[in-house]
């Protein structure tokens, strides 16, 4: 353990000595004076500047720690390429140890660096308060409320018959025909996809049914949230759809119509509190509402329809932001040391920033690599190369870590909650890929020659 | 007899290209010994293996063909290396750090207590003679000074073995005697050393055996006085003697060796390092001049 100090203490050292808390005062002068420069262009609303100060008081600073940080920890390459290294493993220290002594010492100063951009989001969005209570902002409101679990969803997955899926497929096939050739895999995909979806023709309504959603003064207040995904059954022909909501009973009803919702694409309605039954349940009606004549099929998947409760206590969720962001740069160290452990510092610094990206577009690009695998609009070669450098691509996310699958600062912006069940889930997924890349990244160490001339 | 300190068998070293190819052999099937206590000397000229072999001692590199086994275990083990101090060939420390906390971090390394990390820090920051400078950043220091605190780095955990790359190279002819001086204490402390150097005259004073590598491949190996002995010929040394006395030791020689004997007679030389150490030191001791030095 003392080792391990050690290492870190050095690294301490090394900062310190080569100006590193510069860079570090610059990003939190960024993060003061950014949301500033917003300000000034921008409507001035209450719900922009908030968002203003999530983006450039917080999302645009985290970036650049974690830049900062990726570049500090591959200078471990450095170390090994200009050898001064071999004095410090000729000493009764693991390769593991030097690992975990340069993470700690990381991700201590990247979490402090990251408390205090929190610190200073939150000293902001205090004074964005209306103490008076007259300014009806959810995004102000949620700031006082108290955390709400999240909902869970009524309808239950369906089975689906193989025979059902090779008739869609027959069908689909015969009607893309000549317009937009489809491979036989992806149609067996979106047949999927439908069969397990709700399909509704134009008029057609299906029913939602969320429990769970405990009667708080929270939701009676800032409303609660609903993301959902749209599919047309002919996306060669429709790109967007329009949907209505129809929530709640007797006088409690309301519509909303969220027009034109563009296919794939989460779209988000806010629902009045109010629609939300007193023992928790929320009754939802999704109803086509395309001309009857434009044929258009409408699919729903109800895995996809989400009912994000508002945001309870700031404080709660302010801290599990915090938690995600640092957790998240906790990844992006251990990527950055088990790069630097096998390749040289510029190859360390790309190949870590490259897993920072595509992490941060994982979701994106796995849908864009879907699309590319199952179409082929001219049949070429480009076509071809197209798809196999998708196929590539998807295989090589597989392996690469996911940051798109819960974005601390969306949830922060739009003031939803992160649920407890979620922080752990993301934080369990981010700890087992650090901890798998840290072994890996000490075992190359132990393996390496590093006294090669 | 006490099993050897470092022991190496067939070693062998082939450093091969990106594709696998072998690129260079390095070593060539070494076989070495060094018994405790002793001072080991390893010569060659550059490219010779020399390095090659510490690395291979140290775990910094892996053999290709051979074993090789340090203090009875593998150079790879890590508790192993805490009996162990290294001076490598290129004084690359951290250059953030003064030279005292240089030793007090590498001391952790070691999980030596707080109280003997300072004891030895001021201990080795003495022995070395950077006295001056214990504060100063390391990437301030010359080359010499480099030396200097690589070798109080390679002693900090007082090391059973002490493997020193090049320890003289860039150190001014007194500190290349104060190396010396130490290299002639750790041996009377029992301690084992083993010495990669090109510089002849360092090895021969100090080692007690060494072994030449050329071209990776092990050339000559023993004592140094047994390698160096000359049984052909005899040297008489004294006091300078009169034009007569040599005349008629000349004549002696002639009647019982037979005339053909060729027979050298001169003053011997000191050696100019034994002479710079004696000026400078003499020099050190008077007292200081007093005024101005005159343009």
């Amino acid at each position: 353990m003392r080792a391990v100090l050690a290492v870190a203490r050095l690294l301490l050292a090394e900062m310190r000595g080569r100006r590193t808390w510069i860079p570090g005062v610059l990003i939190v002068a960024i993060a003061f004076f950014a949301p500033l420069f917003g300000e000034r262009t921008g409507t001035g609303s209450l719900r922009e500047r908030y968002h203003l100060c999530v983006t450039y008081g917080i999302g645009l600073p985290a970036f650049l720690i974690n830049l900062l940080m990726i570049t500090v920890a591959a200078s471990m390459a450095r170390d090994i390429e200009n050898r001064r290294i071999q004095a410090l493993v000729t000493k009764p220290i693991a390769p593991w140890q030097i690992v975990l002594g340069l993470f700690g010492c990381l991700l201590l100063v990247s979490g402090l660096l990251s408390m205090v951009i929190f610190t200073m989001f939150s000293a902001r969005v205090a004074e964005l308060r209306d103490p008076g209570g007259r300014v009806a902002d959810p995004v102000q409101l949620s700031i006082r409320r108290l955390l709400v679990p999240r909902a869970q969803l009524g309808p239950e997955p369906k089975t689906i018959d193989p025979g059902l899926v090779a008739a869609m497929v027959e069908s689909m096939r015969s009607e893309s025909q000549g317009v937009h050739e489809v491979r036989r895999a992806e149609l067996e995909k979106r047949a999927l996809k439908v069969l397990r979806s709700l399909q509704l023709r134009p008029g057609e309504a299906a029913d939602f049914v969320f429990r769970g959603l405990q009667e708080t003064s929270a939701i009676e207040r800032d409303g609660l949230l609903l993301r959902f995904v749209v599919h047309s059954l002919k996306p060669w022909e429709v790109g967007r759809v329009s949907l209505q909501w129809e929530a709640g009973e007797g006088s409690a009803e309301m519509q909303v119509r969220s027009n034109l919702v563009p296919h794939g694409v989460p779209a988000e309605v806010l629902l009045p509190g109010s629609v939300v039954g007193k023992d928790g349940t929320l009754r939802l009606r999704a109803r086509n509402v395309e001309a009857a004549d434009s044929g258009v099929t409408v699919i729903l998947n109800p895995e996809r329809v989400h009912a994000l409760p508002p945001q309870g206590s700031f404080f709660a969720s302010e801290v599990a932001a915090l938690w995600l962001v640092v957790s998240r740069s906790a990844l992006l160290l251990a990527v950055a040391l088990f790069a630097s452990s096998l390749f040289r510092f510029v190859t360390a610094v790309f190949l870590a920033l490259f897993v920072y990206v595509s992490a941060l577009a994982s979701g994106f690009l796995r849908e864009t690599f879907e699309l590319f695998q199952g179409d082929s609009h001219l049949g070429g070669l480009s076509e071809q190369v197209a798809g196999w450098a998708s196929r590539f691509g998807a295989l090589a996310l597989s392996f690469l870590p996911d940051l798109s699958r819960l974005d601390p600062l969306d949830r922060l912006a739009l003031g939803r909650v992160i649920g407890p069940g979620e922080l752990v889930v993301e934080t369990a997924w981010i700890a087992a890929e650090s901890a798998v890349l840290l072994a890996l990244g000490g075992l190359t160490l132990r393996r390496r020659e590093l006294g090669k001339p | 007899m006490a099993s050897p300190v470092v022991e190496t068998r067939g070693l062998g070293k082939v450093f091969r290209d990106f594709w696998g190819r072998p690129r260079v052999h390095a070593l060539k099937g070494l076989d070495l010994g060094v018994e405790p206590g002793e001072v080991f000397g390893l010569l060659g000229p550059n490219g010779s293996g020399k390095s090659t072999t510490i690395k291979i001692l140290l775990g910094l590199l892996h053999p290709t063909a051979g074993f090789a086994k340090v203090l009875g275990g593998s150079p790879r083990e890590v508790k192993l290396k805490a009996r162990i101090g290294y001076l490598p060939e290129e004084s690359n420390f951290y250059p953030h750090l003064s030279a005292e906390e240089t030793l007090s971090f590498f001391g952790s390394i070691f999980a030596l207590p707080t109280q003997v990390i300072r004891r030895r820090t001021d201990e080795l920051i003495h022995l070395v003679g950077l006295e001056g400078a214990r504060r100063r950043l390391v990437g301030e220091f010359s080359k010499g000074m480099l030396r200097r605190i690589g070798l109080a780095q390679a002693l900090i955990n007082d090391p059973e073995l002490l493997i020193l790359d090049e320890p003289t190279a860039g150190l001014d002819p007194i500190g290349n005697r104060e190396v010396k001086n130490l290299l002639v204490d750790l041996k009377r402390r029992g301690k084992t050393v083993l010495i990669s150097s090109h510089l002849l005259a360092d090895i021969e004073e100090v080692c007690d055996k060494v072994a030449i590598l050329h071209e990776g491949q092990l050339r000559a190996f023993g004592a140094v006085d047994r390698l160096l002995a000359d049984d052909q010929r005899t040297q008489i040394t004294t006091r300078r003697l009169s034009p007569g006395t040599i005349e008629a030791v000349r004549a002696l020689l002639d009647e019982r060796e037979g005339a053909d004997l060729k027979v050298e007679v001169g003053m011997p030389s000191t050696r100019l390092e034994e002479f710079f150490v004696r000026t400078v030191t003499s020099a050190k001791n008077e007292p200081a001049a007093g005024g101005k030095a005159q343009p």
